[in-house]
């Protein structure tokens, strides 16, 4: 039981603990998971956007080969309830409010045979007006619901009132209408679920997709009115989410159902094609952006008014249109002392997919909007664009310092990380290098993006959090002296198992094979708030780090009982506790596990038998603030409209780094969105709600040809007061990349004055403004 | 999604297949590489009562020179064309068309003939059969029959094969000398669908005049197509990237005309695709030039 | 999906197939619309293979069938009969193989439910191709999707798991 000759493990990029089972195909999501007896569903569901059911017909399904059972709302009439929307039912029974929506399940022996029964139903629909766009459910008249006299759903506002004022008087206004577009997070494994529920004992076990095993425990107990106690959430591997697997889903809920209807284990699994409309989609918001400089490039004043879909329903435990909403207000005026800040957020219904979180939530189009702003103010004003932000940035010596929507940055490294950034991009010589590369016909740009990143949420003052604040973690010593680690957070490919090991084994001076990390079993977990929004690493790693902190002091009681020395004397190295400056005077892990459960009464008086702390590790900061700075340069394409990133820069203050490698596994998965969001994904709707393109080949995910070859990534590393001094980094990639790929393309554009206010940037879009830029000359 | 249920059987020859076609018509598909049928298979939307399954039977298989021009067979996969030396020397297109088609993973298991009787609009090879005047030779039990490639391609995903019908192998005649071919595309990724594509035959007199032009779009419409108006321009003039261009011009405001939005990008595209295919047909026809 | 449904479907005819999987021979009765990765998971038990897309564009469900890399989801087990399968389970005799071991080392996968499918990919690379350029590694690896690594660092571990075995059989010479 050796450390990592002597070297601490924190810091170093440890080889993945997760990784030699996954690398022989040993991994078991949900789908790998069939006890016998299992059955399968296929949903059955609504190709229409808003109808009522008139009438569902089960009979020739029910003669179908293998088929256990087809049900409809009658059968199963439960609903989600929630208190910012309609109630959401399992099953459609009178309405439907968006295509995909699911209106009938068939159980059958295999999906096959289940889909062939599915085919079979026939729904006879009586179309009702549907409403797509959010700026028709704003304004109506039509409704997403028959019996709703009003879309919206959310409404929130800050506006003091002297920033109109302010907007009045400045030298300099800026407006524009940003627009995302409706994206899908689209994890590759696809959600599914196991339900199997044992009447005898009212136990419930779900094994899930989900990225939070202990809230959904809780939400399926509630909306079954089982005991909290009676169900069990089992999190195996999953192959990634994204927020995608946050949301309490309606399918689960049909599989738990249905479980306790026919006794049998029941198995449902997405497959890509149902995944489109099934599973939440993100973004699709719209900002009206009002900003005002001074001549001299101070910042004066900025209004954000957004609006943002909810879809169909409100989802559970967060609308997309809520957070996008409310961590994009809060994070919008980036590491900026602006002068005055005002928001107004909506969020409306419409007969779409329901929205949830998609990762860095609300940030990614903060940071284009700001950073898009302020390199728009650099231009109209003729001031460089590095200085107009260093004039404007959060400094050392300002800290503490609130930002405009009242969250307080805990971080100042931000002139650090653009000055870096800028060093690395060689932004001093840029110009000269896009002269040069017009001169040869080619078109080039250069994005920057300085931004913060809520992460770690934790308890936001007296209201309910909208997170769970505080994170959980048992570190038990087995009677052989190796370790199990019983976490609250589980991963869906973040390496968790590998960093908090490196925590513990840092601890405890113990080799990190003799540590096994588990999570993700509601079980057997300490009670956790899942893996999102940046918090697991921090608030996980803080709660572990205490626990791990915890059981060494026991250890070293026992030693210190064993050698005859004060505890405070004792050091643990090397798999040993032993007597600072005599090391003959030691004993070994294994020796005092096996006394801590076999020979208890060699304990020290009064000390309890065994060798486990559980902590529980609660951040009284509402949120724990990452910082850094994006760059990109980027080359267009005149005939094609085809984009390449020729550089990209990350510079990054995630606080301290456990594992470089895995943070920046993180980082690049993020950027890679980032393309994504910018470039490639649009998920459209037709006019009449249908959606266009529900698959691979046309919904482009980011593929190795839409990378760079290399992305640079920079680490500063500001502590956060957190034990440990982790700030969040699963979501800053994501955070910050849109902001300086789409500041490029608008960068390059530079001399013909057109904006990029939408996306994706399309190669059509790119084609015409190069074409508006220089007409007529071939390349 | 899942295929739906059908039955299946192994042809054990082309005859065999033919009988099982016949007896089955409408209801029947055949399967060869299946990179086409099976995805339409796993979202259900095609829905056959009969498989019958090609891949291996032994007289569909390969291919052979014939003369100076090579015979493609039904289950000839894309690999397989694509290593071939003849291929690589004598019908270059051929070679290039397949390195356009999805990635390794389809090559491997897709066949040339299995996408000319798919015909999907964003395909390579009906163009390619067009431009190369490919012969199509149509087996039944009511007799054998030989089209060329404009008879057999129609709209989206239709052909003039009738249900009951093989498509048995397509023939590639030897290009005639003094013409260079070329195949172009914009795909934003590689193995992605083309946005547009175009592919060309150029003839010279061997002094710098164009002979002969044939020329068709793929990706662009309901199916490939070729330009004749665009054509006919061509013939008698130099070539040269102007008359190119002027060609590009005619075939883009062609396909703009039956465009329902029309696009500025897509005209710019197209033109560019057919001056570039063009440019590398004459230098296929004249290296010296 | 109501198109061209038939009112009489016909009875869910088996076949019989022989094949080898990872050196393995069987004899089977499938269900002859059963897709070859179904097959692989539910009937041979090997579950690395993974069913990402059924449309054979993510690549997840990539096997190596007479030494070609081809999609699983696009293959139906019926038309599989005399053929050589391998699967990422038969990639290494006993721990990791070489180019698992890169992957591991560079980092190359996060949640891993593309990996299978890429490792196979990049072995029949490797197989055909000892000193493949970057070009042709990325070629390589641009027929699959994965959300979470951004591909860099497995581009970096197929090049030098191929680097390694050059290097290796340098070294013996």
């Amino acid at each position: 039981m050796t450390p990592l000759g002597g070297q601490a493990y924190s810091g170093t990029s440890v080889l993945r603990v997760e990784d030699a089972r996954a690398l022989v195909g040993q991994n078991r999501y949900v789908r790998d998971f069939e006890p016998l007896g299992t059955i399968h569903l296929a949903f059955v569901r609504s190709y229409i956007a808003h109808a009522l059911i008139a009438k569902v017909e089960v009979s020739e399904a029910l003669e179908c080969d293998g088929v256990f059972g087809v049900f409809t709302a009658a059968e199963i009439g439960q609903r989600i309830n929630n208190s910012m929307g309609p109630p959401q039912p399992l099953l459609a029974g009178k309405e439907v409010t968006y295509v995909g929506q699911p209106v009938a399940v068939v159980a059958a022996s295999n999906r096959y045979l289940a889909e062939d029964a599915a085919e079979a139903v026939v729904v006879e629909y009586e179309q009702l007006p549907q409403v797509v766009r959010i700026d028709e459910a704003l304004n109506g008249p039509c409704m997403a619901h028959q019996d709703l006299s009003n879309n919206v759903i959310l409404s929130d506002e800050n506006w003091p009132r002297e920033l109109d004022d302010v907007f009045a008087k400045a030298d300099l206004v800026l407006t524009d209408e940003f627009r995302t577009q409706r994206q899908v997070a689209m994890p590759m494994e696809t959600r599914g679920v196991l339900a199997t529920y044992e009447s005898g004992s009212g136990n419930l076990t779900l094994v899930s997709s989900t990225q939070m095993p202990h809230l959904l425990r809780s939400a399926v107990a509630e909306i079954l009115s089982l005991q909290e106690a009676s169900v069990r959430v089992i999190a195996p591997d999953v192959g990634g989410a994204f927020g995608v697997k946050l949301a309490v889903y309606v399918e689960d809920l049909v599989a738990a159902v249905l479980s306790q209807r026919t006794g049998r284990p029941v198995k449902w699994i997405s497959d890509r094609t149902e995944a489109f409309t099934s599973d939440y989609q993100s973004r699709g918001a719209r900002y009206q952006v009002t900003a005002a400089f001074s001549k001299h490039g101070e910042w004066q004043g900025l209004g954000v008014e957004i609006l943002s879909p909810a879809g169909a329903y409100v989802a559970i435990p967060w609308s997309g249109a809520l957070v996008e909403s409310f961590i994009g207000s809060l994070c919008m005026t980036g590491p900026y002392k602006i002068g005055a800040y005002g928001y107004r957020c909506l969020g409306v219904l419409t007969n779409t997919t329901p929205t949830c979180s998609y990762r860095a939530t609300g940030g990614p189009a903060a940071t284009w909007i700001t950073e898009t702003i302020i390199d728009r103010a650099a231009r109209a004003l003729g001031c460089d664009r590095a200085q107009i932000r260093r004039q404007n940035m959060i400094v050392p010596g300002d800290l503490p310092c609130s930002n405009g929507f009242g969250a307080e940055i805990d971080t100042d490294s931000h002139i650090e990380c653009l000055d870096m950034a800028l060093e690395k991009i060689d932004f001093g010589s840029w110009l000269d290098m896009q002269a040069t590369a017009r001169s040869e016909g080619r078109v080039i740009g250069l994005g920057l993006a300085s931004y913060v990143a809520p992460t770690a949420a934790g308890v936001a003052g007296s209201e309910a959090s909208l997170a769970i604040p505080f994170d959980s973690t048992t570190v038990r010593v087995e009677p052989s002296g190796h370790v199990t680690v019983l976490t609250g957070v589980s991963s869906q490919g973040q390496g968790l198992a590998t960093t908090l090991a490196q925590i513990v084994a840092d601890q405890l001076q113990i080799g990190i094979e003799d540590i096994k990390v588990h999570g993700g079993d509601t079980l057997t977990s300490p009670y956790g708030g899942g893996t999102h929004g940046s918090r697991a690493a921090v608030l996980g790693g803080a709660a572990t780090r205490l626990a791990a902190v915890a059981v060494a002091e026991k250890l070293k009681r026992i030693a210190a009982h064993l050698l005859e020395a004060d505890p405070k004397d004792i050091e643990l190295i090397s798999g040993s506790a032993s007597v600072r400056g005599v090391p003959a005077k030691s004993v070994s892990i294994e020796e005092l596990a096996m006394r801590a459960h076999l020979q208890v009464q060699s304990l020290p008086d009064g000390l309890e038998a065994g060798l486990e702390e559980t902590r529980r590790y609660v951040s009284w900061r509402p949120f724990t603030f990452a910082n850094g700075c994006h760059a990109a340069i980027v080359e267009l394409f005149r005939t094609t409209g085809h984009f390449r990133i020729l550089r990209y820069v990350v510079v990054q203050d995630g606080g301290v780094i456990i594992n470089p490698a895995i943070v920046e596994g993180q980082v690049r998965g993020g950027v890679a969105q980032g393309v994504g969001s910018t470039f490639l994904e649009e998920f459209a709707y037709g006019s009449d709600g249908t959606p266009v393109g529900v698959n691979l080949a046309e919904y482009r995910l980011p593929g190795v040809d839409d990378m760079p070859s290399l992305v640079e990534i920079y680490h500063v590393q500001t502590p956060s007061e957190h034990p440990g001094g982790m700030r969040g980094i699963g979501d800053a990639g994501l955070h910050a990349s849109v902001a300086p790929l789409a500041g490029a393309v608008e960068d390059a554009f530079a001399a013909s004055g057109a904006q990029i206010s939408q996306l994706p940037v399309s190669p059509d879009r790119i084609s015409d403004l190069i074409e508006a830029m220089s007409p007529g000359t071939e390349s | 999604m899942k295929p739906p249920a059908f039955q299946y059987q192994r042809a054990e020859t082309a005859d065999h297949a033919v009988a099982l076609l016949a007896e089955f018509g409408e209801e029947a598909r055949i399967l060869a590489g299946g990179q086409s049928l099976v995805p339409l298979l796993n979202l259900r939307l095609a829905n056959p009562s009969y498989l019958v399954d090609i891949s291996k039977t032994p007289d569909l298989l390969a291919f052979e020179e014939v003369g100076a021009g090579l015979l493609v067979r039904a289950s000839m996969r894309y690999c397989e064309a694509e290593s071939n030396p003849i291929v690589r020397s004598r019908f270059p297109i051929i070679r290039d068309a397949i390195g356009m088609v999805g990635h390794d993973h389809i090559r491997n298991r897709g066949t040339v003939v299995g996408s000319l009787a798919h015909n999907d609009p964003a395909a390579e090879f009906p163009a390619v059969a067009l431009v190369c005047e490919v012969t199509f030779k149509l087996r039944s039990t009511r007799g054998v029959r030989e089209i060329s490639a404009a008879e057999f391609i129609g709209s989206a995903y239709t052909t003039a094969a009738a249900a009951d019908e093989l498509v048995e192998s397509v023939f590639f005649p030897a290009r005639p000398s003094g013409t260079g071919e070329a195949i172009v595309e914009y795909a934003r990724r590689p193995g992605d669908f083309a946005i547009a594509g175009i592919a060309c035959r150029l003839g010279s007199n061997g002094q710098g005049l164009i002979t002969e032009c044939r020329l068709a779009s793929f990706s662009c419409g309901p199916s490939a197509g070729r330009h004749k108006a665009a054509e006919a321009s061509a013939i008698g003039q130099i070539g040269e990237n102007s008359v190119f261009g002027e060609v590009g011009d005619l075939v883009a405001d062609e396909l703009s005309d039956i465009e329902a939005q029309p696009s500025p990008y897509r005209h710019r595209l197209v033109r560019y695709l057919v001056t570039e295919s063009l440019r590398r047909a004459w230098h296929d026809a004249e290296p010296t030039n | 999906m109501m198109q061209n449904r038939r009112t009489d479907p016909p009875v869910n005819e088996e076949v019989e197939i022989r094949v080898t999987v990872n050196g393995r021979h069987f004899r089977h009765r499938v269900p002859t619309r059963l897709l070859l990765v179904d097959y692989i998971r539910e009937v041979c038990g090997l579950l690395g293979t993974q069913a990402g897309c059924e449309q054979g564009v993510c690549g997840s469900c990539t096997v190596i069938v007479d030494g070609m890399a081809v999609r699983s989801c696009l293959v139906l087990a019926a038309q599989s009969d005399g053929e050589d399968i391998r699967t990422v389970e038969g990639l290494a005799s006993e721990g990791l193989s070489a180019l698992q071991r890169s992957f591991r080392e560079h980092h190359a996968l996060q949640c891993g439910f593309c990996i299978p499918g890429i490792l196979m990919t990049a072995q029949t690379l490797l197989d055909s191709d000892a000193e493949p350029t970057d070009q042709r590694i990325r070629d390589a690896v641009s027929g699959h999707t994965c959300r979470c690594t951004g591909y860099e660092p497995i581009v970096d571990a197929i090049r030098a798991a191929a680097r390694a075995e050059v290097e290796g059989s340098e070294a013996v010479l």
